[in-house]
């Protein structure tokens, strides 16, 4: 796995703030990459631990990638591709986690194999994925504020300062999507 | 551009949702009616999304973030900014007091980048003046430490905030475990690299700072210019001063402050006082974990309560029994268990003196000298003196446990034939006397006991060649001590002569020669041999019919073991006939029935009737245990079968939480009762190989059952059912992880070996096409998947008898295949026959056939018509309480159960019915 350069990371969010909603999706499998070593190399630093502090991981990603003159409203852009992409680590990680149940396709545990998630959960991540790719076709903001709540631990105030919203309106965006997909999973379970 | 309908509703319900929370619950319907003027599906949905919003809260769905993290913010304020001369530039964690960052001077006067740490003041932390004037104290310490294995303090101050921070040597290491797996460091390497642990922590002992917080991610390891490892020991931050003259008087006592349960030494955990005696407890737990691969104590997921008692109560097991593999395992064994052991005393006092007399004590075993650990008694040093001159040789203790044990079966053996008091004497003395022979004071090296036992059998031949009762009486005694150590040509060798000779001398029918012929027996049982344990287990019974022994304990061992050998011939209920004749027959003498309750009930869980199993395997259990003393029931082997067979009970009544602690006593009573290499204690860990894959656990059940491999590969090489067995096992692991072409190789080399052992067309080799065949239906290669699903339906239907269970499982297995690949036509016909043969097999209200009913109304499902949909509800509403009268609705069978018919309602329709199975789904 190869690090992308940072400036070609920085470009890309310039391009992004210039308006080029393609260049977030480009940027995103260069965050996921990333994302998918530092998990490891968090997991190995910590050896038995048992948890993956999200949060940290993304920030780490954001120092690792970005050029030191990024400017702060990129930072946020970044925030909202690296939510995205590490939900797809930690999809890709309860996949895998579920395989043997749901005899599917799986993809090789991104993470360590260590207990991360136990199957109960891993099962919930697979369902709530499901749910919220339907969401997000209906609701774009509502799907990435729970990619930034769910998948990378946000707060109302964090998710909102990523988004450029009130947090009052995070709270009700959070409030709405959430019984949109518990409905969602009981009903696809 | 014309938002889409779907958006356009969602947003209107998403309104409309939002507005009627706001509402008192009372007005929500009025509410409703006017907000969605007369849309009734938008009034459904809000209705829908308010009745899911209150389940979400009361469940708190979603309301934890997927992974906790501990205190990570986003646009952490501290971020980017100053800190005296230093710009946090990044945040790498959590410490005892609050953050860590990465930074760099401001200036750049400085090029390397320092480790910064901000103490967070906080409630839980008390007011800050202490706070400041413990770390205070702290930098006094640290400041004072200078040695090439501990972090370096640089510098310290407090913010304008008022917030104090620490200035430190930035590792950019690996934890030290995790550093010995990824190089596949050797004990030796291992030893050293821990030597240098020592040593810091000696250093840091004698300026009086304890660092009360030892553990891997402290432990760093880099690599210097020359890539030789250089540990550095991290955070201090929690040490307290040992030495009068603090300014704080409080801080000695003060409790505030990290400790990791699992490095935590029993008086830590019990918040006792903490002296140099703690780092050396943590400083043995991180020996144990770097050279066993794994902590003594599993802790994640437990009480404090339980931590405490597991800390300061429970032995844990030494380092060589838990280690993954038995060339580990003997390496360990000995001095490494000892030093470890004493260092992780319980006892502050019993512990080493210091973390030098540690290393010290290390040095020594590095070098070959006895360990001080130990008192040194004499067989000790002798063992020590082998060692150094012999490499490998077998420990003495091992040949005499054998001896022992070989003794205790002469003398049993000698009472049970009712030979006459001298002629049992003379079988133990001759015993004796071999024992004699493999002491090294006799002038001999040191032997193993393999070749003891073979000593023993050549001088049987040549010494007692002319008394052919007491040779017969020792090569009885020496062929069922081989079979119990796993050796069983030996076996079969020495108790084929014990029988010529028996025959010889008392004719068929005579109690002896009876014996002989059901240790036989026994043997060729375990050896697979059917037809002959046959043939030798019913000339045993025919004699023993009419010489019981007494309480007929002779009689019902016989049943015993030909009742196993039908279990094993899929004969059950001619099995359940012996085991009840035996049962009965020990019920009536008085004496323990333990054998048979156990083989009954185990018998009782094959044939799924858990709970009348579970009330004879409790029995069994019980009645072990009275007769034993807590060192005699840990090292039990029949204990070990019938803790082994009440896991499994659990494990199919859905407790799963019971079922490891019981397989792991049966593996640790196997480990002691039979010695690391023995194929018993390779079935354990297959087992709890097994059990742990099946939770999920992967890592932890792939070095088990690799244990378990090499176990038997060492035990029967290749050439054994039981290797591929555990080859298909690992398999399964390999594909749950998503590694196919690891399965693959799994295998493909469970298929080499079963060809080995019974050439290209045996029905055995039908369970390896299938698990094949799983591999290529999860590569999204269905036709391969097909192909080999069909090989191994064509070998057990050429094989097996027309109408066995396991047809209907390659049936069954197949018919789902072809229906993936759309031919539902016939896919249903499969499925029809699945269930037709299991009918005929196992009968029509077994499990196993209404299990294949589940996977034939998924397939009528499929098709759709009104009268497969019909037939679908039948078979499934007969499945359902089947299925959870003998599972409970929380097991996978339940649930996929439970699945089905919400499919069915949903093909029907019926969105009532589906919704009311679907509501009894959990998690998935």
């Amino acid at each position: 796995m190869t690090t992308p350069a940072p400036h070609e990371v920085t470009q890309l969010l310039a391009q992004a703030r210039a308006g080029d909603a393609g260049a977030l999706d480009r940027l995103l499998p260069l965050v996921y990459a990333e994302l998918r070593a530092l998990a490891h190399r968090q997991r190995l630093r910590q050896g038995a631990a048992e948890t993956l502090n999200t949060t940290a991981l993304v920030h780490e990603a954001y120092e690792k990638l970005a050029h030191a003159g990024t400017a702060w409203s990129d930072r946020a852009h970044f925030f909202r591709v690296a939510a995205r992409a590490m939900r797809q680590v930690l999809v890709d990680y309860a996949r895998a986690r579920t395989a043997a149940k749901r005899g599917g396709d799986a993809r090789p545990l991104p993470l360590d194999e260590a207990d991360l998630l136990p199957l109960e959960r891993a099962n919930e991540v697979v369902a709530l994925d499901e749910a919220l790719g339907r969401l997000s076709a209906l609701d774009p903001r509502q799907g990435e504020v729970v990619e930034l709540r769910y998948f990378v631990g946000l707060t109302i105030p964090e998710t909102a300062e990523v988004l450029g919203l009130s947090p009052a309106t995070v709270k009700r965006e959070w409030t709405a999507a959430r019984a949109w997909l518990y409905r969602e999973m009981t009903r696809a379970a | 551009m014309d938002p889409h309908p779907d958006t356009t509703h969602h947003q209107r319900a998403k309104a409309l949702f939002l507005d009627a929370l706001d509402r008192p619950e009372g007005e929500r319907d009025a509410f409703l009616a006017a907000g969605s003027v007369g849309d009734d599906a938008l009034a459904a949905e809000v209705r829908a999304l308010l009745a899911a919003h209150d389940a979400a809260e009361a469940t708190g769905h979603l309301d934890r973030p997927l992974l906790d993290r501990d205190g990570g913010a986003f646009g952490d304020p501290a971020v980017g900014r100053a800190v005296g001369p230093w710009r946090l530039t990044a945040r790498l964690g959590e410490g005892g007091m609050g953050a860590v960052y990465r930074a760099e001077r401001a200036d750049g006067a400085y090029e390397r980048a320092v480790a910064v740490k901000l103490i967070r003041p906080g409630p839980d932390l008390g007011a800050a003046p202490p706070l400041g004037r413990r770390l205070a104290a702290e930098r006094r310490i640290l400041a004072r430490l200078e040695h090439p294995h501990v972090a370096r303090l640089y510098d310290g101050g407090v913010t304008a905030e008022g917030a104090p921070y620490l200035v430190m040597e930035l590792v950019d290491g690996t934890p030290v475990t995790a550093y010995a797996e990824a190089r596949g460091l050797d004990v030796e390497a291992r030893l050293r690299l821990f030597l240098q642990v020592c040593d810091a922590v000696a250093y840091a002992h004698r300026h009086l700072v304890v660092h009360r917080d030892l553990k891997p991610s402290n432990v760093l390891v880099t690599e210097d210019h020359a890539g030789a490892p250089q540990v550095k020991l991290l955070d201090f931050g929690i040490a307290t001063l040992l030495a009068e003259g603090d300014d704080d008087g409080g801080a000695r006592t003060c409790t505030v402050g990290a400790m990791t349960p699992a490095y935590a030494a029993p008086e830590q955990v019990r918040g006792e006082a903490v002296t140099t005696a703690t780092d050396v407890y943590a400083l043995g737990v991180l020996l144990y974990e770097l050279l066993a691969g794994r902590r003594p104590y599993e802790l994640a997921r437990r009480t404090a309560a339980e931590v405490e008692r597991l800390v300061c109560e429970a032995a844990p097991p030494r380092p060589s029994q838990a280690a993954p593999d038995p060339a580990l395992a003997r390496r360990l064994r000995g001095d490494l268990d000892t030093v470890v052991a004493k260092a992780m005393a319980k006892e502050p006092e019993r512990r080493y003196a210091s973390a030098e007399a540690l290393a010290e004590d290390l040095r020594r075993h590095l070098a070959g000298l006895p360990v001080a650990a130990r008192p040194a008694s004499a067989g000790y040093r002798l063992r020590k003196f082998a060692a150094r001159h012999r490499a490998g040789v077998a420990a003495a203790a091992a040949v005499a446990v054998a001896l022992v044990g070989g003794l205790g079966a002469a003398l049993w053996q000698a009472h049970a034939a009712q030979v006459e008091r001298q002629k049992a004497e003379r079988v133990s003395a001759f015993l004796q006397e071999t024992l004699a022979s493999a002491d090294p004071y006799e002038g001999r090296r040191s032997v193993t006991v393999e070749e003891v036992l073979d000593e023993a059998a050549a001088r049987a031949g040549a010494e007692l060649a002319g008394q052919p009762e007491i040779e017969a009486a020792v090569r009885h005694t020496l062929g069922t001590t081989y079979h119990s150590l796993g050796r069983p040509a030996a076996a079969a060798r020495e108790l084929e002569r014990a029988l010529a000779l028996r025959r010889r001398l008392h004719g068929d029918a005579h109690p002896e020669t009876a014996a002989t012929l059901d240790a036989l027996g026994a043997l060729a049982l375990d050896r697979a041999d059917y037809p002959a344990a046959d043939t030798l287990l019913a000339r045993a019974l025919a004699v023993r019919r009419r010489h019981p022994g007494p309480g007929a304990a002779d009689l019902a061992a016989t049943l015993l073991h030909i009742g196993a050998l039908h279990q094993a011939q899929s004969r059950p209920d001619e099995a359940e006939a012996r085991y009840r004749e035996a049962l009965a027959l020990a019920r009536r003498a008085g004496g323990g029935p333990s054998a048979a309750l156990a083989h009954l009930g185990t018998l009782l869980y094959e044939q799924g009737a858990y709970v009348e199993a579970d009330t004879l395997l409790a029995e069994a259990e019980a009645a072990l245990r009275r007769r034993r003393s807590a060192e005699e029931q840990a090292r039990s082997p029949r204990l070990a079968a019938v803790l082994n067979a009440r896991a499994w009970v659990h494990y199919y009544l859905g407790a799963y939480d019971r079922v490891q602690p019981l397989l792991d006593e049966a593996l640790a009573i196997r480990r002691r009762a039979f010695g690391p290499g023995h194929p018993e204690v390779g079935l354990a860990l297959n087992e709890l190989g097994w059990f742990h894959q099946d939770r999920g656990r992967y890592a932890l059940a792939d070095s088990l059952l690799r244990e378990a491999l090499a176990t038997y590969r060492a035990a029967y090489g290749d050439r054994h059912e039981d290797v591929p067995a555990v080859l298909v096992n690992l398999a399964a692991g390999q594909r749950a992880l998503g590694h196919l072409d690891a399965a693959a190789a799994y295998l493909e080399e469970a298929l080499r070996i079963r060809r080995a052992l019974s050439g290209d067309d045996h029905p055995d080799l039908a369970y390896v096409y299938n698990n094949l065949a799983r591999v290529e239906r999860e590569r999204g290669r269905l036709a391969e998947a097909e192909r080999l699903f069909r090989e191994g339906l064509a070998l057990r239907r050429r094989h097996l008898p027309a109408g066995h269970a396991e047809i209907a499982t390659s049936l069954a297995s197949l018919g789902q295949v072809v229906q993936e690949r759309g031919r539902l036509a016939e896919a249903e016909e499969l499925l029809r026959e699945a269930v037709a043969v299991s009918r005929a097999a196992v009968g029509p209200d077994h499990l196993d056939t209404i299990w294949h009913e589940v996977g034939l109304s998924a397939c009528l499902t499929a098709r759709g018509t009104p009268g497969a949909l019909a037939e679908a509800e039948r078979l499934l509403t007969r499945a359902l309480p089947r299925y959870e009268a003998t599972y409970g609705s929380a097991s996978p069978w339940t649930q996929r159960v439970l699945r089905e018919l919400a499919a069915l309602y949903d093909a029907r329709g019926d969105r009532a019915n589906a919704d009311r199975y679907r509501a009894r789904l959990t998690g998935t």
